[in-house]
C-alpha cells in the first residue's frame, strides 16, 4: 500500500505525491522513517531534510521546522518553510551563512540575535544539503520533472 | 451651445481618463486572479492545521490547552485588526468595511482599540478619533507570511498579556468577482466552538467545519509541544488569509469600479461627440446664414439702385418719346395739339394733323404732298420755309401754287387759331391775286 504524502507551508502546497513508498522526516528527536501502516503520530519537526521515495526516484526538501501528521496511509507535513533541495543555491547559502555569522560575532539586540541564529542554522542546512546534491545524490531520479521545479 | 473648442478639449480629456481606467481595470483583473490563487494555495495548511487542532482538543478532552485557545470569562477590551487598502479608486471597498466596523464597534459597546493594515483604514480611524494602537501600511502587493508576522506578533502579545480579551479581524471576504462581503471575524482566542462567534452579531463569518473524525494520535514529544508548534502558525495564517481575501476583494472591487468608469467615460465621449457635432453643424449653419444674409442685403441694395436707375431712365424715355406717339398713333394727342382752338377746327380736323386745305392755295392733293413730307400741322408748316415747301411739292410732282409764299403766314395764323385774321387775309389775297398777283405783296 502506498502512502499519500503532502508537504504544505502556510503560503502554498509545495509537494503532493499520492503513491510514495517511504518518507523520511526530520523529527526533533531524529530522522523518522515512515512506511505504510504507520501508527498515527503527531510530532514536531526540526531543521533537516525530508525525503520522499517512490521506486527508484526520490524527492528531497529542506524543512525548517513544523509538524507532521502521520496516519497509516497518509503523511502530511506542515512546514514553516520548505524548499526543494534541488533548488538550493550553495553560493547564496554560503553568503547568507557568512552574513549571519558576522551578525552573531558583532553581537546584536536579543530579538535580532534569535533571528540571526535561525538564519545561520538555515544557511548551514542549505549548505549541507546543497553539497549533498552536488556530491552523492547527484544524478538521482526525481519524482517531479525538472521543469516543475522553477514554478511555485 | 458651448464653444466647439471647449467640447473638443473635454472629449480629449475624457478619452484620456478612460484609457487610464481601462489600464487600471486590466491590472486589477490580473491581480485579483493571483490573489485568489494565493488565498487558495494557503488554504491547504489552514485546513490541515485546523484538523490537527480539533484532534488535539478532542484527544485531550480539554485538559491540554494552549493559551491562545483559552476564552476569557469576561471580555472587557477588544482589539480589531482592520484590513483596508492603501490606495483608493476601488469603488465602495473601503467604505463598506469601515461602515461595518463602525457599526460593530457601536454594537459591542466595549473599549475597542484598532490595529490598522492599509492607509485608508488608518486615516479614517484617526479622523474618527478611534484608538489606533498600531498601523501597518505599504505591505507588498504579494505579501509573504513573514510580512504579516509582526502584526500577528503584536496581536498575540496584546492578547497573552491580558491587555485585550478578544481580537477580531475586520476584512472583506472575497465571494466572487462581483460580490465581496465585509466581515468582522473572531480571531483570538482561537475557537473550536461556534457559539463564541456569535458575540459579534451579524457580521461574523462562520468558522469552517472539519468533518473528519478524530484519530487517536501518539504525540511526540507530547501534545503541548505539538500545539505550541501549530497554534502560532495557525494564528498567523488566519490573519494572512484574511489579508489575501481582502486583497482579492480590493482588486475585484477596483476592477468593477474601473469598468464602470470606463463605461461611463465611453458614454460621455459619445454624448460629447454628439454635442460637438451639433455645435459644429450650428456653426456651419450660422456661417451660411451670414453669407446668405450678406448676399441678400447686397442684392437688395443692388435692386433698389437698379430700380431708381430704371425709373430715371423711364422718365427720361417718356420725356423723349412723347411727340412721336402723338403724331403717329394717338388721335387723343392730336386733339391735345389742337386744344388751343377746340371749337372750330374740331369739325374740320381729320384723323391726323390739321386740315391744311384751310390754307388758301393748298388743295387736297397739295395737302397730301405736304403730309407726306412730314408737314402735317399748321405749326409745322409755319415753322418751315418756302424752300422746304417747294421741295415737298416738287417731290410730289406737282406744280407750284402762286400762293405758296403766303402759306407760311396763313399757317402761322391757323396755328395761332387766328381764324378771323386768316379769313380776312385770304379775302385780301383773293382780291389781290385776282388783280395784281401775289409777289408784290410778299
Amino acid at each position: 500500500m502506498p502512502i499519500h504524502v503532502e508537504l504544505v507551508t502556510q503560503e502554498r502546497r509545495v509537494f503532493e505525491e499520492p503513491l510514495a513508498d517511504m518518507v523520511l522526516v526530520p523529527a526533533l528527536e531524529g530522522v523518522m522513517g515512515i512506511l505504510p501502516h504507520h501508527a498515527p503520530v503527531l510530532t514536531t519537526l526540526g531543521f533537516g531534510e525530508m525525503v520522499v521515495k517512490k521506486g527508484n526516484a526520490e524527492e528531497r526538501f529542506a524543512i525548517y521546522g513544523g509538524v507532521v501528521d502521520v496516519r497509516p496511509d497518509k503523511v502530511v507535513v506542515l512546514a514553516d518553510t520548505a524548499e526543494s533541495s534541488f533548488a538550493i543555491d550553495t553560493e547564496k547559502a554560503e553568503a547568507a551563512r557568512q552574513r549571519a555569522g558576522q551578525m552573531l560575532a558583532q553581537g546584536v539586540a536579543p530579538e535580532m540575535n534569535r533571528e540571526a541564529i535561525l538564519a545561520l542554522r538555515r544557511a548551514e542546512l542549505q549548505l549541507r544539503l546543497g553539497r549533498k546534491m552536488t556530491g552523492g545524490n547527484a544524478g538521482k531520479l526525481r519524482i517531479v520533472s525538472e521543469d516543475d521545479d522553477g514554478k511555485k | 451651445m458651448p464653444p466647439l473648442r471647449e467640447v473638443r478639449n473635454r472629449i480629449k480629456s475624457v478619452k484620456n481618463i478612460s484609457q487610464i481606467t481601462r489600464a487600471l481595470e486590466a491590472v486589477s483583473a490580473s491581480r485579483v486572479r493571483r490573489a485568489q490563487a494565493r488565498a487558495l494555495a494557503s488554504r491547504a495548511f489552514s485546513e490541515k492545521a485546523w484538523e490537527i487542532l480539533l484532534n488535539v482538543q478532542n484527544a485531550s478532552k480539554g485538559a491540554v490547552a494552549h493559551p491562545l485557545l483559552m476564552e476569557r470569562s469576561e471580555v472587557k477590551n477588544i482589539l480589531v485588526v482592520l484590513i483596508t487598502s492603501d490606495r483608493g479608486l476601488a469603488g465602495a471597498y473601503n467604505t463598506n468595511i469601515l461602515r461595518v466596523v463602525d457599526r460593530f464597534a457601536e454594537r459591542m459597546n466595549r473599549s475597542t482599540s484598532f490595529v490598522t493594515i492599509g492607509r485608508k483604514g488608518r486615516d479614517t480611524m484617526l479622523r474618527g478619533g478611534r484608538k489606533v494602537v498600531a498601523e501597518f501600511s505599504d505591505l507588498p502587493a504579494e505579501p509573504k507570511i513573514t510580512d504579516i508576522s509582526p502584526i500577528a506578533r503584536l496581536a498575540i502579545d496584546a492578547f497573552m498579556s491580558g491587555e485585550v480579551d478578544e481580537v477580531l479581524i475586520a476584512y472583506t471576504d472575497f465571494i466572487n468577482m462581483l460580490t465581496q462581503r465585509p466581515v468582522v471575524a473572531g480571531w483570538l482566542p482561537l475557537s473550536t466552538h461556534e457559539e463564541a462567534q456569535r458575540v459579534a452579531g451579524d457580521y461574523i463569518k462562520p468558522t469552517p467545519h472539519v468533518t473528519e473524525g478524530a484519530v487517536n494520535y501518539e504525540y511526540e514529544p507530547d501534545a503541548t509541544a505539538v500545539l505550541n508548534e501549530i497554534v502560532p502558525r495557525f494564528t498567523e495564517l488566519q490573519l494572512y488569509q484574511a489579508l489575501l481575501e481582502s486583497q482579492a476583494s480590493e482588486h475585484a472591487a477596483r476592477m468593477a469600479a474601473m469598468r464602470n468608469a470606463t463605461d461611463n467615460a465611453t458614454q460621455l465621449v459619445a454624448d460629447l461627440t454628439l454635442e460637438y457635432n451639433k455645435a459644429r453643424q450650428a456653426a456651419i449653419t450660422s456661417e451660411i446664414l451670414d453669407i446668405v444674409g450678406g448676399a441678400s442685403a447686397l442684392q437688395a441694395s443692388l435692386d433698389s439702385a437698379a430700380e431708381t436707375l430704371y425709373q430715371a431712365m423711364e422718365a427720361k424715355a417718356a420725356a423723349v418719346s412723347m411727340p412721336v406717339p402723338v403724331a403717329a398713333v394717338a388721335p387723343a394727342v392730336a386733339t391735345v395739339a389742337v386744344a388751343p382752338a377746340p371749337a372750330k377746327p374740331a369739325k374740320k380736323a381729320k384723323a391726323a394733323g390739321d386740315d391744311l386745305t384751310m390754307i388758301e392755295g393748298i388743295g387736297p392733293k397739295m395737302s397730301a404732298a405736304l403730309v407726306a413730307a412730314g408737314l402735317d400741322t399748321f405749326a409745322k408748316v409755319a415753322a418751315s420755309d418756302e424752300t422746304t415747301l417747294r421741295a415737298a411739292i416738287e417731290a410730289a410732282g406737282m406744280r407750284l401754287s402762286p400762293q405758296l409764299p403766303t402759306w407760311l403766314h396763313q399757317a402761322q395764323l391757323a396755328a395761332n387759331g387766328q381764324w378771323e385774321e386768316l379769313e380776312q387775309f385770304q379775302d385780301n389775297l383773293g382780291r389781290r391775286t385776282s388783280s395784281e398777283g401775289s409777289e408784290g405783296d410778299l
